[in-house]
C-alpha cells in the first residue's frame, strides 16, 4: 500500500519535472510575460518561421489562460447551479421509481467520451448559437476585433456545462444520500419545512461531497481538450466587457485546446516548448483549483460542523 | 516473261510461307510483371527485340524527347540520359558513345529501339522466355537497400504512398519518410542526412550548386467561397487584401453587404505557408481568421458559412464550395500546368549531386503514369503533364 502511494508520488513528481523541463526554454525567455501578455497565435507562427539559428522563445499566454479560466468558471457556475438542483430533486423530491432511472442516465452521461460531446457540439450547438445569437450586422461591427461565428466562448461554455454537470450531479447525489436520515428527521421534528431542511441541514452536511464534485468538474473543465477545441473558435482572443453581449461570442483558445490545435507546428522545438509551457500552466492551474477548494472546505467546515 | 512470272510467284509463295514465321516472331514485353499494351507490336530482328521507346520509357518513369531535325530520340531517367539516332548503330549513355547490333527505326510514328541495349543503359535487367515469346524487364521490382526521405509536408503524402507501394514490390527495400518542411528537406540533403529531399518551392541558385531538383507533380491553391456567394472573380490584389484583413466587406469586391469571414489553416500547414509566400508576400493572414487543422475542415467551414472565404489545394475543391478565378483565370489542370494561374507551383524531390542507384529509381517511380494517376491525382495534386 505504502509502496503504491510512493510510486504514485514519484510518478507525479516525474510528470511535473518532465513538463517543466520541456517548457523551461519558453518559461525562462518569456518570464512573467508568459501569463501577462497575449498574442499566442501570432507568436506560434513567428516561432515556426524563425530561422533555426535564432529561435523565438518569447510567448504570451494570457489569452489562453483567460480562455481556460473563463470557460471553466462560467460553465462550472452554470453546471453547479443546475446540478445541485438536480441532485436535490433526485434525492429528496422525486419518488424512487423516477429517481433510480434518472441517476442511471446521469451516470451514463458522465462516462460519454468527450469527443462525442465535441461532435454534438460542432454539429448541433455551433449552428444553434449561430442562428440564435449571431447577426450579420454584429459580424460587420466586430470584424475589426474578432470574427463572430458559431464557435466561441458561449458555445464552449454550453458544451462544457453538459460535460461537467453529470460529474457534479453524481457526486452531489452521493453526498446527499450519505447524510444520515436522523438529520432529516431531526429537522422535521423541529417543525422545519422541506425546503428549510434541504437548505439549512442537508446542503451544509453534504458540502464536502458537493465540493469534491465541483473540484472534479473544474478538473474536467480545465483539462478538456478535444471537445472544446472543436467549438472554441481556435483564436486566443481576450473577451472584453466593453463589447457587451458580444464578449460572450468572442472566439477563445483555452490552453488544452491550444495544445491540440497548434501541434501541427510542433516540429519546431520552440513551438514544442511553448506547448509544454501550456501544459505546465495547466498543471499549475489544476493545482491552484485543488488548493482553493481545500481552503474553502476547511474554512466553511464539513459535516462535523453542520451542527 | 514466263520465267519472271514464275519467279515472282515463287517469291510470293515464299513470302506467304514466311509470314506465319514472322508472326510467331512477335514478342510480348512485360515490365515489372505487367504486360505493356501497345499499338505498335515489338519486333524481332537479327535476334534483337525492338520496342517502342516512348511507351516503355514512360512506363519506367523516364521522359522521352524527339528531335526531328537530328532524327534523335532522347530518353531521360533521373540517373541516365540515353540518345538514339534513327539509322545509326551508335547511341550515347550520359554522353559516352556505345554501339548497337541493330539500328533504331521508325515504324508508324513510333521509334523502335533494341530493348536490351536500352534497358541495360538505364540499369534495368532483361530476361527472355523463348518458349513464351516474352521479354521481361525488371526495374522497380529489383530494388534493395534503404532510402531516407525528408522535407516538404506537401509532398509527403505522395511520397509516403509511393514508398509503401515500392516497399510492397521489393523485399529488401526500406524507405523512411519524414516531414519537417521544404527548408529542412533541402538542408538535410545538403548535409547528407537524407538520400532524397522533398521541396514545394524552387531551389535558389546557391542550393542548385550542390543539389539536383526533379519535378514530380504540380500543385495550386484555390481561393474558395460558399456557392451562394455572388463574387466569382478577384484580382490578385483584392485577394491579398482580403486575407490581410484590409478588405472586410464583400460589397467592396462586388458582392453583397456582408462581412468577409476569413478561414485559414493552423501554423505548420504547407498550404498556408504557400499562400503566405505566393499571395501575401510573406505577410501573415489577418489575426481574426478562424484556423482549421485540415484541408477537409476548412472546406467544410466554407461550405457551411455563406460569407466565408478560405483556401485549399486545387485537388480538394469539389461542388460544396466554389473556387474563385484570380485575375480572370480559373484554377484548372491546364492553367496550373502552364502556370498562368497565379497561385500554382511545382513540387520537387532533390538529391545531392545527380541521383543514382535506388534513389534515382525512387524518383523515376514518382514520375511513372501509375503513380501520377493513382497517387498524385487522388491525393489532390496535379499531374506532371
Amino acid at each position: 500500500m505504502r509502496v503504491a502511494a510512493l510510486a504514485g508520488i514519484v510518478a507525479i513528481f516525474f510528470i511535473f519535472a518532465f513538463v517543466f523541463m520541456k517548457a523551461a526554454p519558453v518559461i525562462s525567455h518569456s518570464g512573467l510575460g508568459l501569463v501577462s501578455k497575449s498574442g499566442f497565435d501570432a507568436q506560434v507562427s513567428e516561432a515556426f518561421y524563425a530561422p533555426a539559428d535564432e529561435p523565438m522563445y518569447v510567448f504570451g499566454m494570457l489569452g489562453l489562460l483567460l480562455g481556460t479560466t473563463l470557460t471553466t468558471l462560467i460553465s462550472l457556475a452554470v453546471a453547479g447551479f443546475f446540478s445541485i438542483g438536480a441532485a436535490i430533486s433526485i434525492c429528496e423530491l422525486a419518488p424512487r421509481a423516477v429517481a433510480s432511472p434518472l441517476i442511471a442516465v446521469v451516470r451514463l452521461m458522465a462516462s460519454i467520451p468527450s469527443v462525442v460531446f465535441g461532435l454534438i457540439g460542432a454539429m448541433l450547438v455551433v449552428p444553434f448559437v449561430e442562428r440564435v445569437f449571431v447577426t450579420v450586422d454584429m459580424q460587420i461591427e466586430y470584424l475589426a476585433f474578432f470574427q463572430i461565428s458559431g464557435r466561441n466562448l458561449l458555445t464552449s461554455v454550453i458544451v462544457l456545462t453538459f460535460m461537467i454537470a453529470p460529474t457534479v450531479i453524481t457526486l452531489s447525489t452521493d453526498a446527499l444520500r450519505a447524510v444520515p436520515d436522523i438529520y432529516r428527521e431531526t429537522g422535521h421534528a423541529f417543525g422545519m419545512s422541506r425546503f428549510r431542511v434541504v437548505w439549512r441541514i442537508l446542503l451544509p452536511a453534504a458540502r464536502p461531497g458537493i465540493t469534491a464534485g465541483f473540484l472534479l468538474g473544474a478538473g474536467r473543465g480545465v483539462g478538456e481538450a478535444i471537445a472544446v477545441s472543436m467549438v472554441c473558435g481556435g483564436v486566443g482572443k481576450i473577451p472584453s466587457l466593453a463589447h457587451g453581449f458580444a464578449a460572450l461570442l468572442t472566439p477563445v483558445l483555452p490552453l488544452s485546446a491550444a495544445i491540440i490545435n497548434k501541434s501541427e507546428a510542433m516540429s519546431v522545438p520552440a513551438v514544442e516548448s511553448a506547448l509544454f509551457a501550456c501544459g505546465a500552466l495547466l498543471l499549475v492551474l489544476g493545482t491552484l483549483f485543488s488548493l482553493a477548494a481545500r481552503l474553502i472546505v476547511r474554512r466553511t467546515g464539513g459535516v462535523g460542523n453542520a451542527f | 516473261m514466263k520465267r519472271l512470272l514464275s519467279t515472282a510467284l515463287a517469291c510470293a509463295l515464299i513470302a506467304a510461307a514466311a509470314a506465319p514465321v514472322s508472326a510467331a516472331g512477335t514478342i510480348g514485353v512485360e515490365i515489372d510483371g505487367a504486360t505493356v499494351p501497345s499499338s505498335v507490336e515489338p519486333i524481332v530482328e537479327n535476334g534483337a527485340t525492338l520496342v517502342p521507346l516512348r511507351l516503355i520509357g514512360e512506363t519506367l518513369g523516364a521522359r522521352v524527347e524527339w528531335d526531328a531535325a537530328k532524327k534523335q530520340a532522347t530518353l531521360k531517367t533521373a540517373a541516365y540520359t540515353v540518345a538514339f539516332t534513327i539509322g545509326s548503330k551508335t547511341y550515347t549513355v550520359n554522353g559516352a558513345s556505345k554501339s548497337l547490333s541493330v539500328e533504331p527505326k521508325i515504324v508508324g510514328d513510333r521509334t523502335l529501339v533494341p530493348l536490351r541495349a536500352f534497358s541495360e543503359a538505364i540499369g534495368a535487367s532483361v530476361s527472355y522466355d523463348a518458349a513464351a515469346y516474352k521479354a521481361s524487364v525488371k526495374y522497380f521490382t529489383e530494388m534493395s537497400g534503404s532510402i531516407k526521405v525528408s522535407g516538404s509536408t506537401t509532398v509527403l503524402p505522395i511520397m509516403q504512398s509511393a514508398a509503401d507501394k515500392l516497399s510492397a514490390m521489393n523485399n529488401g527495400l526500406s524507405i523512411a519518410v519524414s516531414g519537417g518542411g521544404s527548408g529542412a528537406g533541402i538542408k538535410d540533403s545538403q548535409n547528407g542526412v537524407n538520400n532524397v529531399g522533398m521541396s514545394s518551392r524552387e531551389l535558389t541558385a546557391d542550393e542548385l550548386a550542390t543539389l539536383t531538383p526533379y519535378q514530380m507533380a504540380n500543385d495550386a491553391i484555390a481561393i474558395i467561397v460558399n456557392p451562394k456567394n455572388s463574387v466569382k472573380n478577384l484580382s490578385k490584389e483584392q485577394a491579398k487584401k482580403i486575407f490581410l484583413g484590409e478588405i472586410k466587406n464583400w460589397q467592396d469586391v462586388g458582392g453583397a453587404n456582408a462581412p468577409i469571414l476569413v478561414q485559414t489553416r493552423e501554423t505548420g500547414s504547407g498550404t498556408l505557408s504557400t499562400l503566405e509566400e505566393m499571395l501575401l508576400d510573406k505577410e501573415k493572414v489577418v489575426d481574426t481568421a478562424t484556423p482549421f487543422t485540415s484541408s477537409a475542415l476548412i472546406k467544410q467551414a466554407v461550405a457551411k458559412s455563406e460569407n466565408a472565404v478560405g483556401f485549399d489545394s486545387v485537388g480538394f475543391v469539389d461542388d460544396s464550395v466554389r473556387a474563385l478565378s484570380l485575375d480572370n483565370i480559373t484554377p484548372s489542370e491546364t492553367t496550373v500546368k502552364n502556370a498562368s494561374y497565379p497561385l500554382s507551383r511545382s513540387l520537387f524531390v532533390l538529391t545531392k549531386g545527380a541521383a543514382g542507384g535506388i534513389n534515382a529509381k525512387l524518383i523515376d517511380y514518382l514520375r511513372t503514369q501509375s503513380v501520377q494517376n493513382d497517387i498524385v491525382k487522388k491525393e489532390g495534386y496535379i499531374t506532371l503533364d
